[in-house]
């Protein structure tokens, strides 16, 4: 059977802790030909060491190249830019006719996402999104237990994402993106509670928010860059109310105000019994309340079938496992770009709900249905 | 002690039989303040109520005692929407008054007892009194090294009052009729969310602005076969935007509660460190045990009796906050004295819960126009 041949954009943080390292996982069904990045020599570096035979610093050659019949040619990109240039790359790729997987979010904006998914179309071609939260056993197991009507019927559920307060005290490179205009807590981590949220319980219709910028400012406190003084050019502070319909509500903050908690990322409350699990940490426990019982805490593997993935931290590879099974079956992704656009408009209508203080509703929806999984 | 101050009880529903009655009918209670007259529309639950607790004086309106009982203090222990009337009256004919949670259903009402009570140089103690339990301050002190509180959770899932035992039993002191927890005026806000309110106004100062999302879940409940409509929502989420710049949620609903925070606790989220209270105790709502975490988390417990009007018997009767709220107006009379339980707050709390409603009528995010004073705003 003929490998799916993959070219990596983007060798970044994230490629290097999350992606790379699991590839072998693929290395029966997929492989990686080509890479692109701007830094030559971090680029030849990783490509020596996974063995990515093609390499490029200008991804518009790398396009032209992997759409070429031959060695250079590959049938999907994997987007792993930072945020602010997904709409560019993405379009690109999808526009030089390529499969695409993109780390989240998708884009920054609905408009720019809008025009994401259409050349997706367009082009025939599938695009997966980021983040992989619907696929990750922890959600999978949350949502099983929710379909089986382990804690009745479901009123409210609460989650957050912490990104930590600056300065991020032994960060190896420079924080400054993650505070820069366009990115921010809620962009860059607020969408793994939004996801999870909509995994379990669907689109969201209506969204209120009171959203601050607590810190203008902070000074990195150690390493190479000690001294500098980043701006915090996004909101550091959103809390936003969710209306899920059907007599549903929630609640979600994202920020890099808040130093630590012990709460659970996400909560799930029903009539009989609530749910907390953490989307992120596939080694963490799901931890299920019920009125006969009280507490029990579930450690991973859960009994659900799925295949033995990464022991610990985010299961990221999981998403170009699903790309990779959409392009050889010609499924839809269930990593939609439909309910990625979605969670981008969560965030939009809650800034604009802040500006405003009036309450917004949802217009873009995804399909949704609880998963038929059984629990063994 | 000097003569005890003498009060008169109104509304002889399901807390005052289990709670507010058995507290003040202790020897050590009516040292300070001697019950010498109920009231309660039921008839004959007045008058039962009377004889069992040897009550000298029993009567169907507040009207009717204020004619024909002498008292310094009126208790008012009635449904929500009648707190505002009655306290009214008592303040009106030179009486001073402790009213249960909520203080009344609108600032309005609330601004004018405020103002009448001011006028007829009365005093309004309003419940619940967290600054009455010694781990409010403790915890205030413990937020300074939090750095900069951005963010907070309350919890007070659960909602329901049909199924008190007390409910359950036969004649006029047991068959209370619940069926006004679910209409105008009552509901999840200020019955249960009122707690959290009261602690986190308490611990972070008065709030700026208030959204909030509802619905209704349950439209009809039932209470010994017979069917209770449900007229308000009951699945209530809030969000405040306090003075200090911190973003809060509660929730009013009639879910389960949190893994980590209890029902009545709070998490409160700083720059520098996190506050979670860990344990609350049910009877009072008093938080009494609680975790600070900046480099090392530190938990904090405190017994009951760290109340000092709890002692003996008052540990193990119901609703214990209530009892403390009003020997602190007892107090206060006698020292001449605000109230600790305060109606300034109170009265916040209430336009909370009325902007809440009225943002999650319209969409529209409200701003507040009440404040108070508070040692969380000072210094």
């Amino acid at each position: 059977m003929t490998r799916i041949k993959l070219a990596l954009l983007g060798i970044g943080d994230v490629a290097q802790r999350d992606y790379l390292p699991e590839f072998q996982r693929l290395a029966d069904r997929a492989e990686i030909v080509a890479a692109a990045a701007r830094t030559p020599e971090r680029l030849n570096a990783l490509a020596d060491q996974y063995n990515i035979p093609h390499r490029y610093t200008d991804y518009h050659q790398m396009l032209a190249e992997i759409s070429r019949p031959g060695p250079t040619y590959a049938d999907a990109v994997i987007n792993l830019t930072p945020i602010q240039i997904h709409t560019e790359t993405t379009l690109a790729a999808l526009e030089a006719g390529k499969h695409v997987y993109t780390e989240k979010p998708i884009a920054s904006t609905v408009a720019e996402a809008d025009r994401i998914r259409a050349a997706a179309r367009a082009n025939g071609r599938i695009l997966v999104c980021a983040p992989c939260v619907r696929i990750f056993p922890q959600v999978r197991y949350a949502a099983a237990l929710l379909a089986q009507d382990a804690i009745g019927p479901v009123y409210a559920a609460r989650a957050h994402a912490l990104m930590g307060v600056p300065p991020w005290s032994g960060y190896p490179s420079d924080p400054s993106p993650f505070f820069a205009a366009g990115a921010g807590a809620a962009y860059d981590m607020g969408v793994y509670p939004l996801h999870t949220l909509t995994s379990l319980l669907g689109p969201v219709q209506r969204v209120n928010a009171f959203i601050d910028r607590a810190l203008d400012q902070f000074v990195i406190n150690d390493g190479p860059l000690q001294g500098k003084i980043v701006p915090v050019e996004s909101p550091d502070n959103w809390h936003v109310v969710l209306d899920f319909g059907e007599k549903r509500l929630g609640s979600f903050q994202a920020n890099s105000v808040v130093a630590a908690t012990r709460a659970p990322s996400v909560e799930i409350f029903g009539l009989r019994g609530t749910i907390a699990l953490d989307p992120i940490d596939v080694s963490a426990p799901v931890e299920l309340y019920t009125e006969a019982d009280g507490w029990q805490t579930m450690q991973p593997p859960f009994p659900i079938a799925h295949a033995q993935g990464r022991a610990q931290g985010p299961d990221h590879h999981l998403g170009i496992e699903h790309l990779v099974d959409c392009i050889a079956h010609g499924h839809a992704p269930l990593l939609s770009a439909d309910h990625a656009i979605h969670v981008v408009e969560i965030l939009e209508k809650s800034a604009h709900a802040a500006e405003t203080g009036r309450v917004q509703t949802i217009e873009n929806t995804f399909a949704w249905e609880l998963p038929r999984e059984s629990i063994q | 002690m000097s003569t005890p101050l003498r009060a008169g009880l109104v509304g002889c529903g399901s807390l005052s039989q289990r709670g507010v009655l058995p507290h003040l009918t202790q020897a050590d209670a009516q040292d300070n303040v001697k019950l010498v007259a109920v009231a309660d529309v039921v008839e004959a639950r007045a008058r039962e109520t009377a004889q069992h607790f040897k009550i000298p004086a029993h009567f169907t309106t507040i009207e009717e005692m204020l004619d024909g009982a002498d008292i310094d203090i009126a208790l008012i222990i009635t449904p929500i929407p009648f707190h505002h009337p009655n306290a009214l009256a008592a303040i009106r004919a030179g009486k001073h008054v402790y009213i249960q949670k909520a203080m009344t259903t609108t600032v309005a009402e609330a601004d004018e007892l405020i103002a009448e009570a001011t006028a007829a140089n009365v005093k309004i103690a309003a419940a619940p009194g967290f600054e009455l339990f010694p781990s409010t301050a403790h915890m205030r002190d413990a937020i300074r090294n939090l750095g900069r509180v951005c963010v907070g959770h309350t919890y007070t899932m659960g909602f329901g009052h049909e199924f008190e035992p007390i409910r359950g039993g036969e004649g006029a002191l047991a068959e209370i009729n619940p069926a006004w927890y679910y209409r105008a005026g009552a509901g999840p806000l200020p019955d249960v969310t009122i707690y959290s309110l009261q602690l986190i106004t308490s611990l972070l100062g008065p709030v700026r602005r208030v959204t909030a999302l509802s619905n209704k879940v349950q439209a009809q409940r039932t209470w010994r076969g017979e069917t209770i409509d449900v007229e308000v929502d009951d699945n209530n989420l809030v969000l405040m935007e306090f003075q200090s710049g911190a973003l809060v949620t509660a929730v009013g609903a009639n879910c389960r509660g949190s893994r980590r925070i209890p029902w009545g606790g709070v998490g409160l989220y700083g720059t520098d460190g996190t506050l979670e209270i860990l344990d609350v105790d049910h009877a009072s709502g008093y938080p009494t045990a609680y975790e600070v975490t900046t480099d090392k988390a530190q938990e904090y417990t405190f017994d009951l009796d760290a109340q000092p009007w709890l002692r003996a018997e008052h540990l193990n009767i119901e609703e214990p906050h209530v009892y403390a709220d009003i020997m602190d107006l007892a107090a206060a009379i006698r020292e001449d004295r605000a109230p600790i339980a305060s109606a300034e707050q109170a009265r916040h709390v209430v336009e909370i819960i009325e902007a809440a409603r009225a943002a999650s009528a319209s969409g529209a995010t409200q701003t507040l126009q009440t404040t108070f004073a508070t040692p969380a705003t000072e210094s």
